[in-house]
């Protein structure tokens, strides 16, 4: 056990995965002699070399795509997207190439590489560096989604992800990177596909992801003193959603808050409300309360972006409806 | 229209009846809001009543020396001297006992029933289902009137059909009476559950010659508004919006038991600034309440069935005032609000526990706090007091119950002031 | 040094242009009698490019194709009967009839894939180069793609990438002249898109695209370059696509004297001139006749084959926990 940051866990078990598996290789903008502009690559250029640790042109759309293409002739690619809102420009790569090939090709190839992102607000990286467009990923059938709240979820996660025969998309989050704590050294593997309950409670399931997972526990604490018992419960994965985890909580506590950072219309929340009425419908006792970001641009001035991004107060406010 | 000059709520009052003492202005006279009209006696003070509006006095119905019922109209003020017809809730009989005016009535009826469509949670249809309780005979008490689990489960368990679902009672604000001289941080009083601002007549008279001086009806209680309350949060949450209506910004609080769990949630909102606080036999440090007091004293219709409860109140029951069961009983006359006390008291102490916990704000608090319970009391145990952090003073008063503000109302606004004077 | 086709080779992919030629007319045929489904992008005239430049390759090559990509298919090996499965929807088809024609691939046999989305394919190549170059492999990477992929960001993103870090990657650009109806020059900057290639500091290259031994030497030489670590090629084979855009297109937009000046030069018959004095006419019909055969009895096949039953794609599944 060493007590790390959340980039640290994730060097770590990039560092690992490359030890393990010489077919592992890192590419992406700013990641080799720099390190990585959130330093997740920190030391690996010195480590593993040129050949395995690259510095790429600004070509996001052709880097994507090259992940995917090279995942399918043998070689386990981990690239690095610097901000989730570029995503944008590898949408082509993910829904047009990485989510088909799989299925339409009955199985020929496997497409075993890792999108790393960040996303999130908060900082004020205003309207181009600040979103979270998770959706656009959870979307698409045939990838995974992971996005880790904790140091030793990014590098359980992280190294799962770079295990795992299929594209998986690990969104991290800017906010986090310097969040401490305890990490498992050596071999520790988180399942993708499976919630963790951060903070159990009775009255109240908060479901959450990334950094609201954390907003979701200051939410929490406040219920608290007013007596009323909140579950958080960090998703971790975003897909494939861990089903058995929300039906387990929501019978437990009947009343349901989701949380994420991105959009509301359409967003992430819109789905975990769709899936709890679908498969829990009996046990609610009040309609899914949504915290989501305000569907507008994200402002740059401070007090302008904190209306817009979710908080422990709206989420305490949500529990609050959601209980009423 | 003329407006009644009433027995007024302003400092409670534990009898049926009070004594004109004298008027201070006759028939005829013009008179200023604010300027004392009339003086009573209570069992322990003369106590004046200011004319709520600027106008002429135009009718006195009691003369110096008639004993007149609590909420009697005395006289009347009106806009000229001809102006004699009372406006308002005059046609309705005073209410013997309540020392305050009537509660506002909501408007029946929630959007639930608007359409004939049964409004109820999943969960409620699945538990009524189940316990073959039939919706229709319910009342919900969610957001739109709608039906939620704890509503069947309260109709299941015979807890009458639930004409008293929603304890509609009033609405707008929390009652809150001033008095003392004006100032920017006054010292705010909340009571306990049950109790009203009545509470305070012992302590009160100790402070308001030198501060400024609020006391709260909690939702539910006295003349303030009853509907459904989900948590202590949302008790702190009306008091600071009715502090904050008031223009008051910070305050020094005062709490007891319940009324000490609303303070120490209260801050933690953020609308109100804490200058200092005082906790009373606070609730929300520890599990233990007395269940039996709790379901007895909410049970009781009658002095007889209430007063062996009220005995238990206190160290020594020879110490409450005389007709201090009556009075006790007269405030809790209407069913409307013993309804709203019980679904109150079924969601914050349910089977005998306290289902909150604000050990963690009491850890949090970072202006001077004193916490005062007596030794002798036997609805929550003095000990949850160790629970309290080193930052937070403990008076312990032997020989003392649940009521250190009847019990020893001079010890207490001694404490409030050191209070005051540290935070200064 | 393999830049040179033998006698052999160069009935060979004689053989695959026919095979090839049959494929399309045949699917020309079942299209105008309302036998097929979806669209159909036929490569008549253009099997020279596709059939020349992969000639060379081994199975452990890649080559990244496009939504007009038959002969790629025919030249890197794979059998007529299975393609014309999969293109007919059955479960003996290369991908079980989940593909189609468009997005057809056979992993055992390098031609990872077809691919719908224009200039997709690119990238796609660059990558699998970068795959080889990391396992530090023997093989190459090739994309065959046309003149309108070459106007995509994408395109010159993979160029500059692939010449940057020295990739075994083949760009073999077949100049069709259209991107659907859109001749060329309304859409390049420039007639010879092979000057791009001095761009990225790469060799670029002309051919005739309708002559196949042409683009056979002219790729196995930026092959070979490929594999000696040199990085990537540019070879601009100009050809013209003698049918629409697709089995849907209407027409109206090729000039009738283009189409037959460059039926004239049809590359089946620049091949069989070529060859009719090295190995005599009567091989050649043999030829011919066995190709012919032998895509006839893979229609007659595949329609006797069944179609597959429907299976979900755990990959996609949205939930751990399926209910």
């Amino acid at each position: 056990m060493a007590l790390l940051r959340y980039a640290e866990a994730l060097n770590a078990a990039l560092r690992e995965e490359m030890v393990r598996d010489p077919n592992v290789f890192l590419f992406g903008e700013d990641i080799g002699t720099y390190g990585g502009v959130f330093k997740v690559t920190r030391g690996l250029l010195e480590e593993f070399g040129a050949m395995r640790v690259r510095d790429t042109p600004i070509s996001e759309q052709t880097l994507a795509a090259m992940a995917v293409s090279a995942a399918m002739t043998g070689t386990r690619p981990v690239l690095e997207i610097m901000y989730s809102d570029f995503m944008a420009l590898t949408i082509d790569a993910l829904v047009n190439q990485a989510s088909i090939y799989e299925y339409i090709w009955a199985g020929q190839v496997r497409l075993p590489f890792v999108l790393r992102t960040q996303g999130g607000g908060g900082v004020g990286a205003a309207a181009q560096h600040s979103k979270s467009l998770d959706v656009f990923l959870t979307h698409i059938p045939g990838l995974k989604v992971v996005a880790p709240a904790t140091p030793a979820d990014a590098k359980g996660l992280l190294k799962s992800a770079i295990r795992d025969p299929s594209p998986v998309v690990f969104l991290e989050h800017k906010s986090l990177y310097n969040l401490r704590d305890d990490v498992p050294d050596g071999e520790h593997l988180v399942e993708i596909g499976k919630a963790v309950t951060a903070r159990a409670g009775t009255d109240v399931s908060i479901f959450a992801t990334s950094r609201m997972v954390h907003e979701s526990l200051s939410a929490a604490a406040v219920l608290e003193t007013g007596g009323i018992s909140a579950e958080v419960v960090d998703l971790r994965t975003l897909r494939p959603l861990d089903l058995a985890a929300i039906k387990a909580s929501v019978a437990k506590t009947n009343h349901a808050v989701v949380v994420n950072e991105g959009w509301r219309f359409c967003g992430y929340t819109a789905e975990l409300s769709a899936t709890i009425m679908d498969h829990a419908f009996d046990d609610l006792d009040a309609p899914v309360e949504r915290v989501a970001q305000l569907d507008m641009p994200i402002p740059y001035s401070e007090p302008l972006e904190a209306v817009v991004i979710p908080t422990a107060e709206k989420i305490v406010a949500a529990a609050r409806r959601a209980l009423a | 229209m003329a407006e009644a000059i009433r027995v007024a709520g302003a400092v409670g009052e534990y009898m049926d009846s009070v004594t004109v003492l004298e008027w201070r202005a006759k028939p005829g006279d013009a008179v200023e809001a604010g300027q004392i009209v009339v003086v009573f006696e209570t069992a322990k003070a003369a106590t004046e009543v200011a004319a709520s509006r600027s106008g002429v006095l135009t009718k006195i119905f009691a003369s110096p020396g008639d004993e007149v019922k609590i909420g009697a109209t005395l006289g009347l003020i009106g806009d000229s001297a001809a102006d004699t017809t009372e406006a308002g809730p005059a046609s309705e009989p005073p209410r013997a006992g309540a020392g305050m005016a009537a509660p506002r009535r909501a408007a029946p009826a929630g959007h639930a029933a608007r359409s004939g469509r049964i409004v109820a949670s999943p969960l409620a249809r699945r538990t009524a289902r189940a316990r073959d309780v039939d919706l229709r005979a319910i009342r919900g008490t969610g957001p739109n009137g709608r039906i939620k689990r704890r509503d069947v489960e309260r109709a299941a368990k015979g807890g009458r059909p639930s004409p008293s679902g929603v304890p509609a009672r009033g609405q707008g604000s929390l009652n809150l009476l001033r008095s003392g001289p004006a100032c920017d941080t006054p010292v705010v009083f909340i009571h306990g559950f049950g109790a009203d601002t009545n509470a305070w007549r012992w302590t009160v008279p100790h402070l308001e010659r030198d501060h400024g001086i609020v006391l709260v009806d909690l939702p539910c209680h006295g003349a303030s508004p009853a509907h459904p309350i989900n948590d202590v949060i949302d008790l702190a949450r009306e008091v600071s919006q009715a502090l904050r209506d008031a223009g008051i910004r910070a305050a020094h609080l005062v709490g007891h038991s319940l009324g000490g769990a609303t303070a120490l949630a209260l801050p933690e909102l953020g609308g109100v600034r804490l200058a200092s606080l005082c906790l009373i036999a606070p609730a929300g440090l520890g599990p233990d309440i007395d269940g039996a007091f709790v379901a007895g004293f909410l049970r009781a219709t009658g002095v007889e069935s209430l007063e062996p409860w009220l005995r238990r109140l206190v160290a020594d029951p020879a110490r409450l005032p005389p007709g201090f069961a009556e009075a006790s009983m007269a405030l809790r006359a209407d069913p409307a609000l013993r309804d709203a006390q019980r679904m109150l008291a079924d969601t914050l102490f349910p089977d005998g526990t306290q289902r909150f916990d604000l050990r963690g704000a009491l850890g949090r608090l970072q202006v001077p706090a004193k916490i005062v319970w007596g030794l002798a009391d036997s609805v929550i145990p003095w000990r949850h007091a160790l629970a309290s952090p080193g930052h937070v003073g403990l008076h312990l008063l032997p020989n003392v119950g649940h009521l250190p503000h009847l019990e020893a109302p001079e010890l207490l606004a001694r404490l409030v002031r050191e209070l005051i004077r540290a935070a200064a | 040094m393999k830049n040179a086709p033998s006698t052999d080779e160069c009935v060979e992919m004689y053989r695959k242009m026919i095979v090839v030629r049959s494929l399309e007319e045949k699917l020309g045929e079942l299209h105008k009698a309302g036998k097929t489904r979806g669209p159909i992008h036929r490569c008549d005239g253009q099997e020279a490019v596709g059939v020349g430049a992969t000639a060379m390759l081994t199975a452990t090559d890649y080559v990244a194709s496009t939504h007009r990509g038959h002969a790629h298919y025919i030249g890197k090996g794979l059998e007529p009967y299975k393609i014309v499965a999969e293109i007919f929807g059955r479960e003996t088809g290369y991908c079980e009839g989940r593909a189609g024609h468009m997005l057809m691939g056979c992993a055992a046999k390098g031609m990872i894939g077809g691919n719908g989305i224009v200039g997709a394919g690119i990238p796609a190549a660059t990558g699998m180069a970068l795959s080889i170059q990391i396992q530090k492999r023997n093989d190459v990477a090739m994309c065959l793609f046309g003149d309108g992929a070459a106007q995509t960001g994408i395109c010159h993103e993979s160029m500059n990438i692939a010449s940057l870090w020295k990739l075994p990657v083949v760009f073999v650009l077949e100049h069709n002249q259209y991107g659907l109806t859109v001749h060329h020059t309304g859409q390049s900057s420039v007639a010879d898109l092979s000057v791009r290639a001095a761009g990225y500091g790469m060799p670029g290259a002309i051919v005739d695209g309708n002559d196949a031994v042409a683009v056979y030497r002219a790729v196995g030489a930026a092959v070979e370059r490929a594999r000696r670590g040199e990085g990537p090629s540019l070879v601009e084979a100009k050809t013209y696509r003698m049918v629409g855009f697709s089995t849907s297109d209407m027409g109206g937009y090729q000039k009738d004297s283009d189409i037959a000046a460059w039926r004239a030069r049809d590359p089946i018959r620049i091949a069989f001139a070529a060859l009719k004095d090295m190995v005599g006419e009567a091989r050649l019909a043999a030829v011919d006749q066995a190709a012919k055969a032998e895509v006839d009895a893979a229609f007659e096949k595949a329609f006797r084959d069944p179609f597959p039953a429907f299976a979900p794609d755990p990959a996609s599944a949205p939930y751990t926990e399926v209910s």
